[in-house]
């Protein structure tokens, strides 16, 4: 980040600064393992109260990055500071005191809840870690339960839940600390369509409720677009563009942000585009490409690329792009067709969202479990 | 370039002549497969509740069926049934799978084992664990060909490697003699497309053949089968949870939900006229990539287990419009038009509206 942006923006809520994970390169008595340059020198900002997305394939480094910002990994070089403080500096008495503020949602409920706890001890685990009384303890996890819509029994084994309960009951459990801070990491992938819906809605009403910053990482540009107020494209270990959700997807200026939002299946029948499709496979992050990193798929590719790295420049409109040639290029893009719906469709929708209104409000309403 | 396009290979000849020989009185139709009334039981509980509850669809050649549906609605279990590969724990119950006229239903394990990788051919989700580990992929396409084709050793590792090429794999004389984990994930599953399409199927059954790939790569694999099927006119049904695919791939589209079709039409029909309540909850559940309108609409609740499956419409639990008779009897089948239906009592949802 610029000064320029520091000094017009309140202060950022997590910072981080040229933050660098590098994975392996440990020896051995004749061989040296691969460095893994999983991220590579990222500095961004987190403003208090947006809902900031890191979008990325598989191997961008994207999860590695969203774990350097809890300190569950430690940085092999930069610093990440949370409300001002080097999470590297901090204490131990400290840093349990920043990681009530600063809570992670994993992807897959079902490896991240403890399957021999039950969901009172699982969600009261951190209150009990701050000394809270049992009796206080049980009103406040039965309070959670209800926040995120369980039922109130807290007696039950995650594995008597079905996936979006059990995400329900790691999203009470990242609440119980009283956090400023959620990062989910691919919080709704592993769910089915109509689950990943309530649960997006759910962190959403969530945030509001709470006044949360939320941090999503994710792969699918849906959520993404649905969700957040900026977005960070990843590739390979770097940010390649930052920008405001609607600008990126109104004109996204990279090359590889652009592949991103060509090769999105759009639910709808108003285009079956002839989609240019982008080649190849994202290189190793053991053996990156030399210059552009993204020059070995680029459809747009020229000889600087090839040897001169692109470094995050402005853009406008309080976005960046790593690219050599983002002017020329960019106006290149079709911007994805958006999703027009039948009105037939709309019309039904509405129908079906009039009655499940009116049962949510009768008193026998199943609710939103 | 192998002549996987012309319908005169020796590959189909030989095909046809299996089928032929199985029933010298089939018509030669164009629908490829048709599925009726299927249901499908647990093994040890004859009469217990119906995993897949009576359902029926076909297929055509040079036609893409998508069977879309969240998980346990029995999307798999009713690919897995066409090539009697149902778990030992699930028995078909009723229902007949008719393959250019044959009931594979009727056919012995033998006879099917013909038809499986040859006439018949599946590409499973998850590339990593249906390949075999220990073996070269090379290998294993060249294995399928030589026991369908009767050829020799050199013919099939010939066509295997023509195979991998025309799937665009690159470097494929390396990638021929690679083990499974030494490709990605993108390069594993066109292996297995190369596998699948060796022996000129007439149809393909693609179970979530995306899911597990990144968006870019789920394009490239996407745009290889839609181009290998226009070149070969193989049939295609595509099992997919995800109405992007659905929109961008089919001709022809059957909603499962709790194993049930609960709506079936041509991909217009369900994206221009969506009638079943569970079609347009899971359509307004899906986020837009366009300018943001509004939350996301929910379904409640979720997919009701075998055991507690609800004796009206499968639905009812979780639909906000169902009354008392959704709830005990079972909806019928409404018809919208010449290929389009939905089981529903209320359907279409604005008339019964204004009517209520």
């Amino acid at each position: 980040m610029t000064e320029a942006t520091q000094s017009s923006r309140p202060l950022p809520i997590l910072e981080t600064v040229g933050v660098t994970k590098h994975f392996g390169g440990g020896r051995s008595l004749l061989t040296r393992s691969p460095v893994i340059r999983a991220v590579d020198s990222i500095s961004l900002a987190i403003q208090p109260g947006e809902t900031f997305a890191i979008v990325g394939e598989s191997g961008c480094g994207k999860s590695t990055y969203a774990r350097l910002l809890t300190r569950l990994l430690d940085p092999s070089a930069g610093t990440v500071h949370y409300a001002g403080n080097d999470l590297a500096q901090a204490s131990g008495d400290e840093m349990r005191r920043i990681r009530r503020e600063l809570q992670f949602v994993f992807q897959d409920p079902f490896a991240s809840l403890n399957p021999r706890m039950n969901v009172g001890a699982i969600i009261g685990e951190p209150l009990w870690l701050e000394g809270m009384p049992r009796a206080e303890r049980r009103e406040r996890v039965a309070a959670l339960l209800a926040t995120v819509g369980l039922p109130a029994s807290t007696d039950r084994y995650p594995h008597e839940f079905s996936g979006g309960q059990r995400q329900r009951i790691a999203i009470a459990r990242a609440l119980a600390g009283g956090p400023k801070v959620v990062i989910g990491d691919e919080p709704v992938s592993a769910l089915d369509v109509s689950v990943q819906a309530q649960i997006v809605n759910l962190l959403e009403d969530l945030k509001n409720q709470f006044h949360l910053t939320l941090v999503i990482v994710a792969h699918d540009l849906a959520v993404i677009r649905h969700m957040s107020e900026r977005v960070a494209v990843m590739y390979l270990g770097e940010v390649v563009e930052l920008a405001p959700t609607d600008t990126l997807f109104r004109t996204p200026l990279h090359p590889y942000t652009q592949a991103l939002l060509a090769a999105i299946p759009i639910p709808s029948l108003a285009v079956r585009p002839q989609k240019t499709v982008l080649g190849g496979d994202v290189p190793s992050p053991a053996a990156p490409p030399s210059g552009c990193r993204f020059h070995t798929r680029c459809p747009h590719v020229r000889p600087r690329c090839r040897d001169e790295h692109p470094a995050l420049e402005s853009a406008g409109d309080d976005r960046t792009v790593a690219c050599h040639f983002w002017r020329d290029i960019g106006g290149l893009a079709t911007p994805p067709p958006s999703n027009t719906r039948s009105t037939a469709f709309e019309r039904r929708l509405e129908i079906y969202r009039g009655h499940q209104t009116a049962k949510a409000s009768s008193p026998t309403s199943l609710g939103d479990s | 370039m192998p002549a996987i396009g012309q319908s005169t290979s020796p590959d189909r000849v030989a095909a046809e002549a299996t089928i032929s020989a199985l029933d010298p009185n089939r018509a030669a139709e164009q629908t490829i497969l048709s599925v009726d009334n299927l249901t499908l039981r647990l093994q040890n509980r004859p009469n217990g509740p119906a995993l897949v509850d009576g359902i029926g669809f076909s297929v055509e050649s040079g036609r893409t069926l998508c069977i879309v549906g969240e998980s346990g609605c029995g999307k798999s279990l009713t690919a897995l049934s066409i090539l009697g590969l149902l778990p030992p724990a699930i028995r078909r119950s009723s229902g007949t799978v008719r393959f250019r006229g044959v009931d594979l239903t009727q056919l012995s394990e033998r006879a099917l084992e013909d038809l499986r990788g040859n006439a018949i051919a599946m590409i499973f989700q998850e590339p990593m664990t249906s390949l075999n580990p220990a073996f070269t992929v090379g290998n294993q396409i060249a294995e399928g060909v030589m026991r369908h084709k009767g050829v020799s050793w050199q013919t099939a590792r010939a066509r295997a490697l023509a195979m991998l090429e025309l799937t665009r794999i690159p470097a494929p004389k390396d990638r021929f003699n690679a083990y499974p984990h030494q490709l990605s994930g993108g390069m594993r599953q066109r292996a297995m497309i190369a596998m699948a399409l060796a022996n000129d199927p007439m149809l393909l059954l693609a179970d979530e053949p995306t899911t597990a790939l990144d968006v870019t790569i789920q394009a490239q694999i996407l745009a290889l089968i839609a181009q290998l099927q226009a070149e070969t006119g193989t049939a295609l049904i595509l099992i997919t949870h995800d109405l992007g695919v659905v929109a961008e791939t089919a001709d022809d589209v059957a909603v499962m939900y709790a194993g049930e079709i609960v709506e079936s039409g041509s991909v217009a029909d369900i994206f221009a006229d969506p009638q079943h309540p569970y079609t347009i909850g899971l359509m307004g559940s899906m986020p837009s990539v366009g300018p943001r309108t509004s939350r996301l609409a929910t379904i409640p609740g979720q997919v009701p287990s075998a055991n507690e499956m609800p004796a009206g419409c499968r639905f009812s639990p979780r639909c906000p419009l169902a009354d008392t008779r959704c709830r005990t009897m079972r909806p019928p089948s409404r018809r919208f038009g010449a290929d389009h239906s939905a089981l529903c009592w209320y359907a279409p949802i604005e008339t019964s509206e204004t009517a209520a």
